[in-house]
């Protein structure tokens, strides 16, 4: 990674601090960091365990001059923040590197045991000795992967992959794997899935605050008293309400980069819905969020000729 | 205004159909035009089904999704938004924002379980009481054939 | 010694179920790499291997519990509050009631599958809310629920990298807190009574008896504490520490609600309508900005580092030095499961070193 370390190394010349990533020596995958000197700079890395999305800290470090280190889907986060005022373009100096679509860890020690040695052969993993196939613990947001380069960067590192990571990702269009099972399923058996889903929620709020676009941050009305839109109760019924609360309040803004449904201790698919979503926003607006710098949010705009839904007359 | 809309139609329901008086309709309207239809079509002394709640709107433009949400998490089986035609809006453009809010608010309710009909957004104008007649009449024939929304409810069950 | 094969846990199990809601280690429909502690029912199978993701506590200390009902009416020349019993809100668990609240205090239950680290930890959340009617801190709720609960621990003979529980003295050969403990042996599970409540069980018709020896348990990581509770007190104006600390830290309440001894509760009122209202108690969590909150606009801890020194502080000196024990048994679910990777045992040791 003599490549990041340089890369990143010249760019502390000119901001405060660069987000990256640094291997963890206990377990040997990628853990979230802050380089602050050229000294520290050495330990970065970026392999396919790289799975955190480091805009979540922008909005936070608002007013400093930075670097991240951006995958192409952490890039339409930066952008979709730029775009809704949480970070300064001229503040930031993005770091993209060429992403070849990265592993879902937890899944892994889920599945092996925390801190099972993770040795990526690029067709193939081997997992403390067992050999699997790599594509069954691949991040869920790599099978709908729309470019594995990021949009904006100001130096880059690594090799680029020149659209979407490879052969593995079908898109937008690529399907959540429980989205046939809903599809198939009557309202009331929908009603019913999701009332089970979210009866093992235990309001943590790791969706919320490892969301990039969730930057309402400290004060959010999930917990707020007054207004009180979702009761203190922890039951599947407040769940839903804190979760539609989310849905609705990043309609536009999610640029999908499954790191609620990541960080959900419960497994609760967060992501079905945030697909859903956002498959609905694209279709009824063409938009994407993450897109384009220059591209005006959906619910912020409107369109009177071609808002047509439904019964209009 | 709600009082009277419930006395004024009191006929309107079959009385004996405990399931249908049982059910909770909410209904947005905008300030501007449709509370206006609402009260014309009362003071016609047309038919109003008496399950459905108004709640005033200063503009459709004041509809927060979450306040659907919130209905029916508190019970209700059916909520129904009405505001001023397209292009009429008092504030000029509220309505046309509140449009696209709506009709995303409604595929996600379908997501999440939730009827399309038990959702509905329409556009009734102060001159209106005929139609509003018409709509509110629809929408309650709507809900009664889909029931109530059930203590299974995605968000209700508290009631 | 008694004896259980493997295959015949699910009838140990349905015989426990008779009398006594059994929440076991299961994965929930249509989330295969989740595994918690829910209601167990025929047919469900349990996971014996791998490791929860949140910790058994909501069984003494549900997610949120209703204290008591509220209702104001008008009487002729004033307001009128009656206090009532606590109802909880019909219909609000899901269907496997995962929430736990569906349950009222003092039902039984036998929380099976349980880790040393999960089983002491009861007696670190006991001598906070009391046992004895009597003592200076004393829960009736708490009380009713533990009083009615059965532990059946499940002995580790594995670990991995997250677990830290050697640390402590006995480790996982720690029976504080279980009733009855299994031991993983060649075709199935050796058991061992550890209190009146987990010999009742051993006269169950279900158990055979083995010659085979007591397996060897697992030896994890170790934490040196050693003088660590004074160190954090000295450190604690050192905010260049705890900010570089917790760099990576997003402020989610994961470690705190997965954690079995953390405690922090909140109180609030719930109304239903205007008048009536019931007072409850959920689960708080000391990374969240509300948590000190106050209402002049004031924060104590304005920053994810002044939080998270908190709750190191807490576990590891100010409560220690109150009550003569670490919060924290080494589970290590904090470890797995925190979404950014930060490891509680690093943050210690470089306290330590500092």
């Amino acid at each position: 990674m003599a490549d990041l370390v340089t890369t990143i190394k010249q760019t502390l010349k000119d901001v405060e601090l660069v987000l990256g990533w640094v291997r963890d020596p206990a377990t040997g995958v990628a853990a979230p960091a802050r380089f602050h000197t050229e000294e520290e700079a050495e330990a970065a890395v970026f392999d396919s365990t790289c799975v955190h999305n480091l805009a979540v800290h922008l909005p936070r470090l608002k007013g400093r001059r930075l670097g991240i280190v951006a995958k192409g889907c952490d890039a339409r986060s930066v952008v979709e923040l730029i775009i809704e005022h949480e970070a300064e373009r001229e503040d930031l100096k993005v770091i993209g590197v060429g992403c070849g679509s990265i592993l879902d860890v937890k899944k892994i020690w889920r599945r092996f045991g925390y801190g099972v040695e993770i040795d990526d052969r690029g067709d193939s993993l081997e997992l403390g000795g067992e050999r699997g196939p790599r594509e069954d613990f691949l991040a869920r947001k790599c099978h709908g992967c729309l470019e594995a380069d990021p949009d904006i960067y100001d130096l880059f590192v690594g090799e680029s992959a020149g659209g979407p990571a490879g052969e593995i990702s079908g898109g937008r269009e690529e399907p959540h794997p429980l989205s046939a099972m809903l599809e198939d399923l009557a309202p009331a058996e929908r009603r019913a899935f999701w009332r089970e889903q979210f009866s093992r929620c235990i309001r943590c709020y790791a969706c919320r605050e490892v969301c990039p676009m969730c930057f309402c941050r400290d004060i959010c009305i999930m917990q707020t008293q007054v207004p009180h839109w979702a009761g203190g109760e922890v039951n599947a019924r407040e769940s839903e309400m804190i979760q539609h609360i989310r849905v609705s309040h990043l309609a536009g803004r999610c640029t999908g980069c499954g790191e609620c449904e990541r960080a959900c201790p419960v497994g609760i698919p967060l992501m079905l819905l945030m697909d859903e979503q956002n498959r609905a926003i694209e279709d009824m607006f063409g938009y994407r969020a993450g897109d384009s710098l220059r591209a005006r949010p959906p619910m912020q705009t409107f369109s009177i000729e071609k808002d047509l839904w439904g019964d209009e007359e | 205004m709600n009082g009277e809309t419930d006395r004024a139609d009191g006929g309107a329901v079959n009385a004996t159909d405990a399931d249908r008086a049982d059910l909770k309709l909410v209904a947005f309207l905008c300030n501007w035009c449709s509370y206006a239809g609402a009260d014309m079509a009362g003071t016609s002394r047309m038919l109003q089904p008496s399950q459905v709640r108004i709640i005033r709107l200063p503009c459709t433009g004041r509809m927060d999704p979450l306040l659907v949400l919130k209905a029916f998490q508190e019970g209700a089986d059916g909520v129904l938004v009405s505001g001023c035609h397209p292009g009429d809006c008092h504030y000029n453009d509220g309505n046309y924002y509140a449009r696209r809010r709506l009709e995303l608010l409604k595929r996600m309710l379908a997501v999440r379980g939730i009827e399309p009909e038990r959702f509905q957004y329409t556009w009734v104008s102060a001159s209106e009481g005929a139609r509003w007649a018409d709509v509110v009449q629809a929408f309650t024939t709507d809900i009664e054939s889909l029931g109530r929304l059930g203590a299974t409810v995605a968000g209700g069950g508290g009631g | 010694m008694k004896f259980i094969a493997a295959k015949k846990i699910p009838d140990l199990l349905g015989l426990l179920a008779r009398d006594a809601r059994v929440w076991a280690p299961l994965v929930p429909e249509d989330s295969a790499d989740t595994l918690l502690f829910l209601p167990w029912e025929p047919g469900a199978e349990v996971d014996l291997e791998r490791f929860t993701q949140v910790s058994p506590k909501k069984l003494v200390m549900p997610g949120s519990e209703p204290l008591f009902s509220f209702s104001y009416s008008m009487a002729v020349d004033c307001e009128r509050l009656e206090i009532g019993d606590a109802r909880g809100v019909p219909g609000a668990g899901g269907a496997s009631d995962a929430d736990g609240a569906g349950e009222a205090p003092g039902a039984a239950t036998v929380l099976f599958g349980a880790r040393a680290c999960d089983a002491r930890s009861l007696t670190v959340l006991d001598a906070l809310f009391g046992l004895e009617p009597g003592e200076a801190y004393n829960d009736p709720l708490y009380r009713a629920r533990r009083a009615a609960l059965t532990v059946v621990t499940l002995a580790c003979t594995s670990c991995d990298a997250a677990c830290f529980c050697s640390s402590w003295a006995e480790g996982p050969a720690s029976t504080e807190g279980s009733d009855l403990i299994l031991y993983p042996v060649e075709g199935g599970y050796l058991a061992r009574g550890v209190s009146d409540r987990g010999e009742a069980l051993l006269v169950l018709d279900i158990w055979e008896e083995s010659e085979q020896p007591l397996p060897e348990l697992a030896e994890t990581d170790r934490v040196p504490f050693g003088t660590l509770n004074t160190k954090l007190l000295e450190i604690f104006s050192d905010m260049d520490f705890w900010e570089r600390a917790t760099e990576r830290c997003v402020s989610c309440g994961y470690c705190t609600y997965a954690c079995p001894t953390c405690y922090c509760f909140n109180i609030f009122d719930e109304m239903r309508g205007s008048r009536d209202g019931e007072r409850c108690r959920s689960w708080d969590a000391c990374m969240f900005y509300l948590y000190t909150l106050e209402t002049s606009g004031h924060n104590p801890r304005p920053t994810i580092a002044h939080r998270y020194r908190n709750r190191i502080g807490h576990k590891f000196s100010y409560y220690p030095e109150n009550q003569g024990t670490t919060l924290c048994t080494g589970c290590g679910r904090c470890i797995r499961g925190c979404p950014v990777g930060l490891d509680i045992r690093d943050v210690l040791r470089g306290a330590g070193e500092r």
